[in-house]
Parts: structure tokens; sequence; C-alpha cells
């Protein structure tokens, strides 16, 4: 019990000294799980809702490879970046690994597959009747594709909150493509893993605690949000 | 009048399975048609293709001489249509009924257009800031009206639009509807199994069963289930317990669905006949339209059946009849068809 009163108090005495360390952490986590966010969303909204609205053949191939690759593994995920954006890889011209770009597009890895598998279920589960009023009214198709996501707005809320809790926690990709350089790359999980390697626990919790409350602030946020569209 | 639509060779298949078959249909502009006919007869589908939310999979739809393939963006915009349950966006009413306008980019005044538009259907401005889910079914529905009033569109399509509303949204709606034609010159399709109102506002009236028009007028479908007499023949026996047989039916079956034209049908005052002496149908004058100038449309209601029947003017005159009256109701059994 020890341990987590005295991580939760190192964890305050961390943030109120503003250890440069500690900073540059939450920093490059934040920076680098935002762009692997809206680029997710970015790519992952458009697919999402053509898997979700038409029917074409092999779709339910495409839905299934796109579910399977929810359960991806971060390591996994950071291992085929690595060899992709290593010197002899196929990327390794563009000298990305051990940078925040190279975590970015490990993360986007990462989250594509939930943004587009939570996104189609969203548009499956819309009121067929929708279609049918806006088509009724003469909306042409990119109309019809922006009311029908925000239409679908909570679960897409849904799923961007799950893509960046499963980004923000993630280690083995920000490890392997990353390289947990000080000030650099290391995010609040190599960070987290580094203390623990090193057996200093108290900080390791600290910053645990540190990660848990980004969450939290994001779902907050989220929440109240929900909130003022519902009300 | 001039041709507004015009469909052949027309099928429409969901699942393989064909739902709708129209070998030519013809609609005029600056009309009200109404469509009838049971449930799954292909009201809403040919009201889908009508508005261009679906494309036939097989034949030719012509809106105003341009086949459906080659029409730009304004004309179909000119087309819309409220369908059955419509859906209300997760918003105000105001962005419910402004939708429309959004979507044409036409927003000047929309304030005083969406405030309009909300007085047409009987809705008051304070609606405009509810949010879709604090209205009743018939409120919603009159919102939903709105927004495509709103457009003073060419062609509205009603796909049963007072069903399941009470009393005051129905009337409402109507008034509305009739409103839009009188003022923007607006061709109305109507369908709804409410024969009376259709009677009373078409200018057409078309029937559909099971995905086929059967006539383009007024006709009587007289429905399972059948029985049958001593020789083989169909018998309808209605709710009060009278019976109409059906000469010469031995061979049909027990779910046939029968179809009378109106021209078919007779009335009799029962001042006229001595009603004992009178051996046909006995029913209550329900309402009388005027169909064409020199002839009337007769709803009769018969042990809880509606008959049209359609009677001269003259005709009308020497009987004298009136909503309410006592008929003999006598059906011309040698001219109907079976579906």
């Amino acid at each position: 019990m020890n341990l987590f009163t005295d991580g939760f108090n190192q964890a305050l005495e961390l943030l109120l000294s503003g250890n440069n360390s500690v900073y540059s952490a939450i920093s490059a986590t934040i920076t680098v799980s935002t762009w692997s966010l809206l680029i997710s969303l970015l790519i992952g909204l458009p697919l999402g809702f053509a898997l979700g609205y038409y029917k074409f053949p092999g779709k339910s191939i495409v839905r299934t490879i796109v579910d399977t690759l929810l359960a991806l593994p971060t390591v996994v995920i950071g291992l085929i970046a690595y060899t992709m954006l290593s010197q002899s890889g196929p990327l390794g011209e563009f000298n990305l690994l051990f940078s925040q770009s190279a975590i970015i597009i490990g993360q986007i890895v990462l989250g594509l597959p939930i943004i587009i598998a939570l996104t189609a279920a969203q548009v499956e589960s819309v009121d067929k009747r929708l279609y049918t009023s806006l088509k009724g009214l003469g909306a042409r198709p990119i109309q019809i594709l922006n009311a029908t996501l925000i239409e679908a707005r909570f679960g897409i809320m849904t799923a961007a909150v799950t893509a960046y809790g499963r980004i923000i926690t993630e280690i083995g990709i920000s490890m392997m493509v990353g390289g947990n350089i000080k000030y650099h790359t290391r995010t609040v999980t190599t960070a987290i893993a580094l203390e623990t390697g090193k057996g200093e626990f108290v900080t390791g919790i600290a910053l645990g605690i540190v990660l848990f409350a980004m969450a939290l602030m994001v779902n907050i946020s989220l929440s109240i949000l929900k909130r003022g569209w519902t009300q | 009048m001039s041709n507004l639509y015009e469909l052949n060779n027309i099928e429409q298949h969901y699942d393989g399975k064909k739902v709708l078959s129209i070998d030519n249909l013809t609609l005029d502009q600056n009309q009200i048609i109404g469509f009838f006919g049971p449930n799954g007869s292909g009201k809403s589908t040919l009201f889908s293709l009508l508005s261009f939310v679906s494309k036939p999979s097989l034949g030719k739809i012509e809106f105003q001489g341009i086949e459906n393939k080659k029409m730009n963006l304004d004309a179909r915009q000119s087309v819309v249509m409220v369908p059955q349950n419509p859906y209300l966006l997760k918003r105000s009413v105001f962005d419910n009924v402004a939708y429309g306008l959004k979507l044409r980019n036409d927003t000047s005044d929309i304030n005083e257009r969406v405030y309009e538009a909300l007085a047409l259907v009987g809705l008051d401005i304070s609606f405009s800031k509810r949010k879709w889910s604090q209205l009743s079914g018939g409120e919603a529905q009159r919102v939903a009206l709105a927004a495509r009033l709103i457009l003073k569109p060419k062609v509205l399509i009603l796909d049963e639009p007072t069903a399941g509303v009470d009393t005051n949204s129905a009337q409402l709606i109507k008034e509305a509807v009739l409103m839009a034609k009188q003022k923007w010159n607006t061709t109305l399709f109507i369908a709804s199994h409410d024969h009376n109102w259709l009677n009373h506002i078409c200018d057409k009236k078309v029937a559909l069963f099971q995905g086929e028009i059967v006539e383009s007028g007024s006709v009587n479908l007289l429905f399972a289930p059948w029985e049958k007499d001593s020789n083989g023949n169909l018998v309808k026996v209605f709710l009060d317990g009278q019976r109409l047989l059906i000469e010469n039916s031995e061979h049909k079956k027990r779910d046939s669905v029968v179809m009378v034209n109106s021209d078919a049908i007779t009335l009799t005052s029962m001042e006229l006949e001595n009603s004992l002496e009178c051996h046909a149908l006995h029913g209550v004058v329900s309402s009388i339209h005027q169909q064409q100038e020199d002839f009337l449309l007769i709803e009769t209601t018969v042990g809880g059946v509606c008959l049209n029947s359609k009677i001269s003017r003259a005709e009308m005159q020497k009987q004298k009849l009136l909503p309410g009256d006592k008929v003999c109701v006598t059906v011309n059994t040698e001219n109907i068809c079976y579906i």
C-alpha cells in the first residue's frame, strides 16, 4: 500500500517541481498520441463509413480482417514498423527510425483498425430511415456521409476514445521504433518500463498515475461534450 | 396538362425477389394523385423510385422528358418525399426544418422561412428550439413535412402521412399539403389507407396490388377470406352477416382478391325501392365526391367495408342521395377481375 501512497505523493512532487524528464515524457506522449489519433480519424472515418454503409463483394472478408487487426499485439506492430523503417527496409531512406514520426506511424497502424471497425459498427447501427429521409430531401452522397457521421457522433466519439486509450497506453511500438531516447522519444509508458527496470517502482507508479490522469481528463472532456449535445 | 413522369417496363428486385413491376405509368403535373393498396403492395417502393431515392432494377423512368440517369441535381432536388415514419436528425427542430435549405446552399432569411414553414403545419415558433427527442409522433411528422414545405418543391411525395398520428395532426397535415398545391402548384403523390381523404382531394387514384398497378381510377378491392357455397362459388360474408355471391367462381381459391370497378356497383335509394324487396346488399352512403364533371363517386359502407360507385349527376339528382342515406347496393359480378 505504501508504494501507491508514496507513488501518488511523488507524482504530485514530480509534477509540481516541474521535473524536465517527466514533462518531456508527458509532452512526447501527448504529441505522438494526438497526431496518431488525428491521422487515424482522418483515414479511418471515411473507410469505416464505407465499410458500414456500402454493400460490396468481399465485405465480410474485409470486416473479418479489420476485426482481427483489433487484436494485433503492439509489439508485433512495432516489429513490422521497425522492419519497414530500418535502413534495409522499404522506408529506410526517410531516416524515420527512433523518431517521434516513427512512433506516430506505428500508432496509426494500431489506432486505424479500431476507428474503422467501431465507425463501421456505428454506421451500420444508424437508423435505416436516415438514408431514405436524406435522399428524399435531395442530399448528395457527400452530404449523406457528413450527416450520417454526425448522427453517429456519440458512437464515433466512443471509437475515438477507445483508440486514444489504446494508443497512449501502448509501449511495444514506442519502445521498438522510438528507442526510448530521453527528451526526444521517451513517452510516459517507456519511462515507466525504464524506471521499473531500474527498481524505481515509486517513480514508475508516479508516472502511471500521470498516465491515468491524462486518460481521465480526455474522458471527462468528452463526457461534458456529449452531455452538451444531448441536452 | 403535360406528362411529369413516364415509367416504362419498370421492375424492382430486392434480394432476387420482384417487388414491383410496372409496364407503363404516366403521371401528370399539377395534380394530386392518390396511391392505395394493401401493405406490401409496392407503394413505398414506387415512391422511392419516383423520389429518386433508389434506382429501378430494370426499366426507364423519365422526369419532365429526361431519363433519370441524365437528370441534373436541380431536377432531382425539385422532388422531395416524406417517407413513412420519417427520420428526424438528432438536432433541434430548427436545424431539422432548415436542413434541406442548407443542403441547397440557400440560407437567405433562413429564420423567417423556418418559422413560416412551422406555421404552415400548425407549429409555434417556440417549437424551433425543441430537440428531436422532445416531440410526439404527430409533431415529428409535422416537422418532417415542414422540412419539405420550406423547399417549395415541384413534386411532394407523401407516404402515408397521416398514419399513426392524432386527429389534430392529421388534419393539419391534410391542410398543409393542400396549401402546397394551391400556393406553389406542387404536384402531390399521396399513399394512404384513408380512402375518404383520397377520394376527396385526388384528381386521380392508382391502385397497387402485389407490386403491380391493377387500375388507375376508382376500383374496389375485395380481400380474402372467402367462403364457398354449395356449388363451390365464392361468397363474401360481411361483418353484419350480409353475403355477396360471386357467380361462376367455382375454380377460384378462398384467398383470391376480387377487383370490382366503381361503375359495376349501382346504388338505389331505399326510399325508391321497398327495402323488403331489395335482394342486393344493404349499405349506408358515407361520402359523395365529384370525380368528373358529369359523374360523382359515392362511398358506401356495407358491413364495415367501403365500396365506391360511380354515378352520373343526372342519376344522383333523380335519387337525391345524401350521406347517411340507406341504399341498396347491387354488384354486377359479371365484370369483376381476379388478382
